[in-house]
């Protein structure tokens, strides 16, 4: 009797959290693919429905889903020029096209050609206009060592900067090209050059705005040794490298904390075109978190405008940790020792309409566990376990001036062993004023309100359900059940999701060979406070 | 004249045309693809310096059969001076092989191969089912081994390719019998830890 009335109750909770007042959510047809074949997420909408990469080795295909988010068509990319194979590099949607670009290694002239063609949307297969974009000349290095192109988009997807690294003697500063395309493809300016400096190496982030301005982001060693720490302080800054009026004017902007180590950091493209750097810093070194940095560029002055750091403070520090942690903590804390976080990971760094900020990072790390074992016979078995662990969500909300509005920690614990994370990790999607974080939790965590007592998500789906935590313009959160993974066929990958719209998310949901996706849609808030 | 002019001047029209569609042709990429046909090329002939150690000539064929997979034949004469398998040397010191006694022989081999990328570079696996065949002076020998091999292929100095690979698996050892009446067992099953190091030309 007693274990029914417990069972109706948490049944009643179970129920009261799947009415989710925010969300709406819309299924797909499920269908089935190959586990080799990877989807590589949504690349382009239009009014037919959804466009998406799938790929498989070095076979890609192109698929259209429609707005009921069934799959219409499917092709696998041509990349064949004469009996010659390109391969695959990536695909960009620019002013509702899309793009596929691939590379050819010419063994002849050494040298490796990037080419954009584009895509026919009713057929879904690359059009007969192949464009030369770029090219890395490797007659002084090993086919294998050519290097890569990557991409950027403008915040207004005006501009695309393709970028590169090309090979350099030892004794030269970093070489590196730049492309910067319009919505056709079409070269605006191209350059290629030695870094401002021997010491700048290590570019971490690459940015364009709507100007076509090319921004990055590096790290700069103080002294001849490329090691972070030198007797126990900071041998390192961090620089942002701008290119303005075509590549002519070359602008440097040191980021730097006197005698803390900057952890992490990214450079984003604010509104009216500032340049906004934010990230965290540390006293003890690169694999902690002390307090979060901010940086804002104007755009016409050229000149830093807002340059701020804040600490975190101990109630940050210690929220949704076990009352042991917590204790701990303050205990240190109390006798003067620096208190910190630890294997927080810097994931984005959002710009908002109002010019306001939102940086998020996310605790990952992962354990490995070798373990010998002698059987009877004494025959000995050797086997390593990795666990992948994607705990809380730290989000920072930094004013346009860039002070420090509110930081708020989201309770989440994923544990799985030896997939890499396939179901962990969140989606973002902004609407409005709010945040919402979306992610796969253990079930009786709806119920949960002794931190002490959360579970980890396990990937079992008879103990999974997708929550959704909405952050409010205050910095107070409220979670939600989207859908429960038991009523569901398939677990959602949160990292191959993506926001298509202002208030939808589109979700991949994969178990085994079966597929489906999803779309939520996120509906207005009658109150902004809870 | 007349006459003469006029087909010279169509003939001069249309070789300026020619001539000015070449120059300014923009869609034409024909120079970014062409290598001398080496991305197009599907076969690869390979000799392998590891197998020379052991007494071995050997030299293999490799056919590109799709995107990832391959198959290779190998073929080699077996010398009369060798050095024994360094696993040889370690367990089977007894063996009937002595290196006065060989007169010669041969080997052939099949190994498919999937490669893990694009054939026929990076990494790969293979099966590779191999027989040897010595001629001793009293008996003959034979050698049938199959095994797994992993290995690694690269193409360097646009048609020159060098491929290292090793692996595991069984070899099993049948010699004939000097004496007919002798009960022992003419077969024997050992391991086997082959090393490849070929060096090639791709076309």
């Amino acid at each position: 009797m007693k274990h029914l009335l417990v069972s109706i109750f948490l049944m009643s909770f179970t129920i009261l959290f799947a009415q989710s007042s925010k969300v709406s959510v819309q299924e797909g047809a499920e269908f089935k693919e190959s586990k080799k074949e990877r989807f590589a997420g949504i690349i382009s909408t239009d009014k037919t429905g959804y466009y998406a990469i799938r790929s498989k080795k070095s076979t890609h295909f192109l698929e259209h889903y429609n707005k009921k988010l069934n799959k219409t068509l499917f092709t696998e990319l041509n990349l064949k020029e004469g009996k010659k194979d390109k391969d695959y590099e990536f695909t960009l949607s620019l002013n509702n096209k899309i793009y596929v670009f691939s590379s050819f290694k010419n063994q002849k002239l050494k040298k490796k050609f990037l080419f954009s063609q584009s895509v026919n949307k009713k057929t879904l297969q690359v059009n007969n206009d192949l464009k030369k974009i770029a090219e890395i000349d490797y007659s002084s290095k090993s086919r294998y060592k050519s290097g890569g192109f990557s991409y950027e988009v403008s915040p207004d997807s005006s501009k695309v900067l393709i970028h590169y690294g090309l090979p350099y003697k030892k004794d030269e500063n970093q070489k590196i090209g730049f492309h910067v395309l319009d919505v056709s493809t079409k070269q605006l300016w191209a350059k290629k050059m030695n870094a401002p400096h021997k010491s700048l190496s290590n570019i971490q982030d690459y940015r364009v705005d709507n100007d076509g301005n090319v921004h990055i982001l590096g790290i700069v060693y103080e002294g001849d040794t490329r090691k972070y720490k030198r007797r126990g302080k900071p041998n390192y800054h961090y620089e942002i490298v701008s290119y303005y009026s075509k590549g002519t004017t070359v602008k440097k902007y040191p980021v730097k904390i006197e005698g803390k180590f900057l952890t992490d950091m990214q450079i984003q493209i604010g509104t009216n075109q500032n340049i906004i750097c934010a990230g965290f810093y540390s006293s003890q070194g690169t694999w902690s978190v002390e307090g979060t940095y901010f940086l804002k560029i104007n755009k016409n002055s050229r000149k830093i405008v807002s340059k701020n750091f804040k600490k975190f403070d101990i109630d940050f520090i210690t929220q949704n940790m076990s009352v042991r942690e917590e204790k701990r903590t303050k205990k240190k804390k109390a006798k003067g020792k620096n208190v910190e976080l630890y294997e927080y990971d810097l994931d984005e760094l959002i710009i908002k309409p109002d010019g306001s900020v939102y940086l998020i990072g996310e605790q990952y790390y992962v354990r490995v566990v070798t373990t010998t074992t002698t059987d009877s016979n004494g025959n000995t078995r050797t086997t390593t376990t990795y666990h992948y662990y994607y705990n809380d969500i730290i989000v920072i909300n930094f004013s346009a001036a860039g002070e420090v509005k509110w930081a708020e920690k989201i309770l989440k614990k994923q544990h799985t062993i030896n997939d890499g994370g396939f179901y962990s990790s969140y989606v973002a999607c902004i609407d409005g004023d709010n945040i919402f974080f979306v992610f796969n939790d253990h079930v009786k965590n709806l119920y949960e309100n002794d931190k002490n007592k959360y579970s980890y998500f396990t990937k079992s789906k008879k103990s999974s359900t997708l929550v959704m935590v909405e952050i409010n313009n205050k910095g107070q959160e409220k979670k939600e059940v989207v859908f429960d993974a038991k009523n569901y066929p398939i677990l959602v990958r949160p990292l191959m999701s993506s926001q298509v719209s202002k208030n939808e998310v589109i979700l991949l949901g994969q178990r085994k060979k079966v597929n489906k996706l999803t779309k939520l849609t996120f509906k207005k808030s009658k109150s902004q406070t809870y | 004249m007349k006459k003469l002019i006029f087909p010279f001047l169509i003939f001069l029209s249309f070789y300026s045309i020619k001539s000015f569609a070449q120059e300014t042709t923009p869609n034409d990429n024909s120079y970014y693809f062409d290598d001398d046909g080496v991305s197009e090329a599907r076969n690869l002939i390979k000799f392998n310096s590891i197998a020379t150690l052991s007494g071995e000539v050997s030299f293999s064929y490799e056919r590109i059969l799709s995107k990832t997979f391959t198959v290779e034949f190998r073929t080699g004469l077996i010398m009369p001076h060798y050095i024994p398998d360094y696993y040889e040397v370690l367990e089977y010191s007894e063996s009937v092989i002595k290196n006065e006694g060989i007169k010669g022989g041969y080997s052939i081999g099949v190994q498919p191969k999937i490669y893990y990328f694009k054939a026929p570079e990076l990494a790969y696996t293979g099966l590779q089912l191999r027989r040897r065949v010595y001629n001793l002076e009293t008996q003959s020998l034979t050698y049938s081994d199959i095994y797994i091999v992993g290995g690694i292929q690269k193409i360097i100095m646009t048609r020159m390719v060098i491929d290292f690979s090793t692996g595991v698996g069984f070899r099993l050892k049948t010699f004939e019998k000097i004496n007919p009446n002798d009960e022992q067992s003419n077969k024997e099953l050992t391991l086997v830890l082959p090393l490849a190091l070929k060096i090639g030309y791709i076309f």
